[in-house]
Parts: C-alpha cells; sequence; structure tokens
C-alpha cells in the first residue's frame, strides 16, 4: 500500500548522498514572465534550483519575488517561456496528482466532508471505493481529525481545514507536494502544532517537499535546505543554505532561532553579516 | 487542537434559526387572521353585495366544499401531473443546456444570446405557437411550462458555473480531475447554489404560466376550475380556488425551495455571517 511509513532515517541522508538519479523537481534556466501595464516583464529569469528526493526545501523570499510562479509552474499551472521544469527527469506539461498543491486557504470542496474531500482525490486517482475509505480514515487519523471525518468545511476550524489539505495530499501519495504559505492564515500556537505532526509525517514518509514561505522561524523549523529569494521583475536566488539540525524542531529546539537570525538577515541583504555567512553557507 | 466549542455553537445558531423560523409562521398567521377580519368588516359595510364579495367564511366555505367533493383534489392532482412533467423536463434541459453553453464558447455566443433575448418574452405568448403546433392538449400546456420555466434555469446555470471560483478548478486539475469527474464532481456542486436559485424562480415561472394556460385551456385543473367560477358568476368559487393556488405556491415554496436554498447556503459557506 502506498501510505505504509517508511522506516525513520535521518532527513538529510538521501540528498547527502551522492545519487545519480535526477534530481526529483528541477528547474533549469527558467524564465516565465508576464503581459503587464508596461508590457512583458519577468517573474523569474534564468532560475535554476534543483530538489533531491526526500528533500524538504524552503523558499523564502519577499513579496512579489516570484515565489509562487515558481510553485505554479511545478504544478503546471502555467508553462516557462523558456528553460524547463523537470519531475523525475521529465517535462511537466499540465497540473496532475503527482504534484500535489496544499493551497493557502478555500482549497478544499465545502460540500463534502473532511472524509469525503479526502476520498474525492483518491476517486479521481481511480481508487476503488474501499480503498478510498481505508486511506482517507488512515491518513485523518495521522492528522488527528478522526473525530471530524463526517465534518463539514464550514464546522472545521482554518487549523483542521489545513489538516485535511494535508492528509487529502499525502493520501495520493505524491512524488512532489508543492505547498504556497499552507499556514500563513494560522496562528502562531495552531502552526506550531501543525509543525509538530507535519514532521512526523514527513520523517515517515520521506516526502519531497517544495515549499513556500514568508516566515523565516517557519523555514528554519522544516526545512533541509533554505532558499533566500530577493528582488523583483525578475526576483533571483540570493542565497542557499542546509538545516541540519536534529527532527522533529520546534520554535525553541537550539539553533532553529539563529538559522531564522540568519535567514532574516539574507533577506534584508546585510552585507555584514552575508559575508560572516559565506564561509558555511553557499551563498550566490 | 480540534475544539468542541465550535461544533455546540454551531447547533446553537441551529435551535436559534428555528425559533426565528417558528416567529416567522406566527407573525404570518397573525397577519393573515387580520387581513380576513378587515374583509369581514368591509363585507359587513355592504360596499358591495355579497355575491360579488363573498365573506371569507364563506369563500373557506367554500373551499372546504371543494375538498369533501373531491373537485379540489382532483384538479390539483391533474394540475401537478402537468407542472410535474412541465417543470422536470425544465430542470434537467435547463441544466445540461447551462452547463453546454458555460463549457463551448460557440454556444455562449449563439444559444447564450437567444436565451438572454427570449427571456424578454412571457411565457404566455407562446400559448399560440404550442396551440398551432400540438393542437388543445396537455402537451401544449406542457409546452408553455417548459418555455417559462427553462430559460431562468439555464441562465442560473450558466452564472453559476461562471462563478465558482477559480481556486475550485485548480485545485481539481491538480488532483487529477479530468473532463466529465469535473464538471460531476465539482463544477456542478460548486454552481448548485445558483443552480437552486434557478430552479426556485422557474418553479415560479413554470407555476404561473401553468395556470394561465389552464385558464384558456378547455382542460381540468385549478386554473380551469377558476375559469368554471367565472362562467357560473361564482365570485366565491374563483376566490376559494384563488386561495388553493397561493398555498399550494406558498407550501412548495417555503417548505421546498426556501429550506433547500437556506441549506446549502450554510454548508458552502455562504450564509450571512450577520446573525
Ligand atoms: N497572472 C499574472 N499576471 C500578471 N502578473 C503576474 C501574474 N502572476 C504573477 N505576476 C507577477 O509576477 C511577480 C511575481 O508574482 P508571485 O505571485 O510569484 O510573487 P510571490 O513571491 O508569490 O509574492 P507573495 O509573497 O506576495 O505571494 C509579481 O510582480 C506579479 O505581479
Ligand atoms: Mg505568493
Amino acid at each position: 500500500m502506498n501510505f505504509r511509513l517508511r522506516p525513520q532515517e535521518p532527513p538529510s541522508a538521501a540528498s547527502a548522498a551522492p545519487t545519480p538519479a535526477p534530481p526529483k523537481l528541477s528547474f533549469s534556466s527558467v524564465t516565465k514572465g508576464f503581459d503587464g501595464g508596461r508590457g512583458w516583464t519577468p517573474a523569474l529569469e534564468d532560475f535554476n534550483l534543483d530538489i533531491q528526493e526526500g528533500e524538504f526545501v524552503c523558499i523564502v523570499g519577499p513579496s512579489g519575488c516570484g515565489k509562487t510562479t515558481a510553485l505554479n509552474l511545478a504544478a503546471g499551472f502555467v508553462r516557462p517561456d523558456s528553460g524547463a521544469v523537470l519531475v523525475d527527469g521529465a517535462p511537466i506539461a499540465r497540473p496532475g496528482p503527482d504534484r500535489t498543491v496544499v493551497f493557502q486557504e478555500h482549497a478544499l470542496f465545502p460540500w463534502l466532508t473532511a472524509r469525503q474531500n479526502v476520498q474525492l482525490a483518491l476517486e479521481f486517482a481511480g481508487k476503488k471505493k474501499k480503498e478510498q475509505e481505508i486511506v482517507s480514515r488512515f491518513w485523518l487519523r495521522l492528522v488527528h481529525l478522526e473525530k471530524f471525518q463526517n465534518a463539514y468545511v464550514h464546522e472545521l476550524s482554518g487549523g483542521m481545514k489545513q489538516r485535511v489539505q494535508l492528509a487529502r495530499s499525502f493520501a495520493i501519495n505524491p512524488r512532489v507536494l508543492l505547498m504556497d504559505e499552507p499556514f500563513a492564515a494560522l496562528d502562531a500556537l495552531t502552526r506550531e502544532v501543525l509543525y509538530g505532526e507535519f514532521q512526523q509525517i514527513l520523517m515517515g514518509t520521506r516526502q519531497t517537499v517544495l515549499f513556500i514561505t514568508h516566515n523565516t522561524q517557519e523555514a528554519a523549523i522544516l526545512a533541509d535546505r533554505v532558499v533566500v529569494m530577493g528582488g523583483a521583475h525578475p526576483g533571483t536566488i540570493k542565497a542557499e543554505f542546509r538545516v541540519d539540525l536534529p527532527r522533529p524542531r520546534s520554535f525553541e529546539s537550539p539553533g532553529v532561532a539563529e538559522i531564522a537570525g540568519k535567514t532574516l538577515a539574507l533577506l534584508k541583504h546585510e552585507p555584514a553579516l552575508l559575508d560572516a555567512e559565506g564561509a558555511n553557507g553557499e551563498s550566490r | 487542537m480540534a475544539s468542541p466549542a465550535n461544533a455546540s455553537s454551531a447547533s446553537r445558531s441551529k435551535r436559534l434559526t428555528l425559533v426565528q423560523r417558528w416567529r416567522g409562521g406566527i407573525v404570518a398567521l397573525v397577519f393573515v387572521t387580520l387581513l380576513a377580519l378587515v374583509w369581514e368588516a368591509i363585507v359587513r359595510a355592504d360596499f358591495w353585495p355579497q355575491y360579488l364579495l363573498p365573506s371569507p367564511a364563506t369563500v373557506a366555505a367554500r373551499v372546504l366544499d371543494g375538498l369533501r367533493d373531491f373537485t379540489i383534489p382532483r384538479a390539483i392532482g391533474y394540475t401537478m401531473r402537468r407542472i410535474a412533467i412541465g417543470y422536470g423536463i425544465s430542470v434537467v434541459l435547463g441544466i445540461a443546456l447551462g452547463v453546454a453553453i458555460a463549457r463551448f464558447h460557440l454556444l455562449e455566443q449563439s444559444l447564450g444570446t437567444l436565451v438572454s433575448g427570449l427571456q424578454a418574452l412571457p411565457s404566455i405568448t407562446w400559448l399560440p405557437l404550442a396551440l398551432l403546433w400540438f393542437g388543445l392538449n396537455d402537451t401544449a400546456i406542457i409546452f408553455v411550462v417548459v418555455l417559462g420555466s427553462l430559460l431562468a434555469i439555464v441562465q442560473a446555470t450558466r452564472d453559476g458555473i461562471h462563478n465558482v471560483p477559480p481556486l475550485y478548478f485548480r485545485t481539481a486539475r491538480n488532483l487529477g480531475a479530468s473532463g466529465l469527474a469535473m464538471y460531476w464532481r465539482v463544477v456542478l456542486p460548486a454552481a448548485l447554489p445558483y443552480i437552486i436559485t434557478g430552479m426556485k424562480l422557474g418553479w415560479s415561472f413554470a407555476w404561473r404560466s401553468l395556470m394561465a394556460a389552464e385558464l384558456i385551456f378547455f382542460t381540468p385543473g385549478l386554473g380551469h376550475l377558476l375559469e368554471v367560477g367565472r362562467e357560473f358568476n361564482d365570485v366565491a368559487q374563483v376566490m376559494a380556488v384563488m386561495v388553493v393556488i397561493v398555498f399550494l405556491g406558498l407550501v412548495v415554496d417555503k417548505a421546498g425551495f426556501s429550506r433547500l436554498e437556506q441549506m446549502v447556503r450554510t454548508r458552502w459557506g455562504l450564509a450571512g455571517m450577520s446573525e
């Protein structure tokens, strides 16, 4: 069964080992722009990023730097103007369940219950009724929603809705999970609980994730690798570095505050800090 | 974590609306009683002769008579059969056409424009055509009923689909929904609040068209009962039948559509937050 949890191992092990396989998700000199009031403006230009199997990559960047554009390219919602976006080495042609997106909000179908929402995704994937039910129950239990399986969306809190989205995404076992600020609309306490649950699942599944956020603490808690973007029209990758802290992490875990501070400094583009961190990070 | 406060506040608000619904019913009842009293007062004042303006008691007695000798139930039976067929065709055809128009650009520009244009025609203006095409029979009546209600349902379905949040399309495509599954499982349910509003509007159009058509055709039904009352100069019967027509319309609207609409709006997260 596709939902069985794999044995736990340190998340960074796979990506650290030299693997000949192509990256799970790869942006290869991607340019994407939009026709706006002032003619064509690039959102991303010559954008390069490889995400390895089992890796959790966080893109952090200011508003308008092209984070969502990158995610939409990976999801197949938009096509690159030039360059290529590859999943397992194959170019992406259209949206598909192998690259499931967790949206910021309002992405559940309100005429369905929590479980029916998960089941519908499995139905689209061609699973039999019985399997739909077993798999959706399993994942809803894992996100601690077994008591709310039959609740309609309007009866769920914001945090519960995002849990259902998580359950739905994991249930169809995508190659890459794409997440665009999925926790941004939640309060800090709910977020902290979700970070814990989410990491537990990740440690079991070793799911490959591309995660977008404004929040540097969130990046420090969740990421194996942080990619800091900056600028706009086009946005560019300013720096990236690995986060090798033990999991599960929380706000209080040693090292998290430092990583968050470093990310913030990179975001703010403080040259002094950039130089200081340049030695052990991979600043560009 | 999951807070049970959510669930309990939801059920409390449900109880609250139940009380409000009851209050609405009581207000309506008091109002109708007052109206009957005013009516009675006017009758007693002898402005008009009794055979032109019978008292509410006389009309009520006529309704009871009609129920007892079965003329009213039988008429209701004929009328309901026609509206069930006509309205049923309208709903199925209307939703199908609405989906097709929303889906295909060419249809939007051709059929879509035609639908908007034809809505300007009061449905009873189809009657002469129906007579010429089908003759003096039920088919002609049902034709008028269908044309009376179809366009409202087509339009509402099309509008509903146009107003489906783009994020639902995105999510569905992202989850791998294609073609038919996308429409059946996502687009139509998402458009349902609009479709129900269209069906409600369509129902009232169908009801009016049917009454108009039955008045003109010599065929059993509530409209015909009205016409019989007129022929015999029997104002009490005319009024009794009118009361029955109003009552049936109210029951279908309040017990059927309004409840359905409310349930769907709540579940779809569209209910007003103002309470
Ligand atoms: N559909 C579109 N049409 C026109 N311009 C667009 C479109 N989508 C994005 N852009 C432009 O591309 C740039 C990058 O947008 P994008 O949504 O990727 O930013 P972002 O980094 O996700 O920002 P935020 O953090 O605010 O979500 C912006 O300047 C935006 O104006
Ligand atoms: Mg964005």
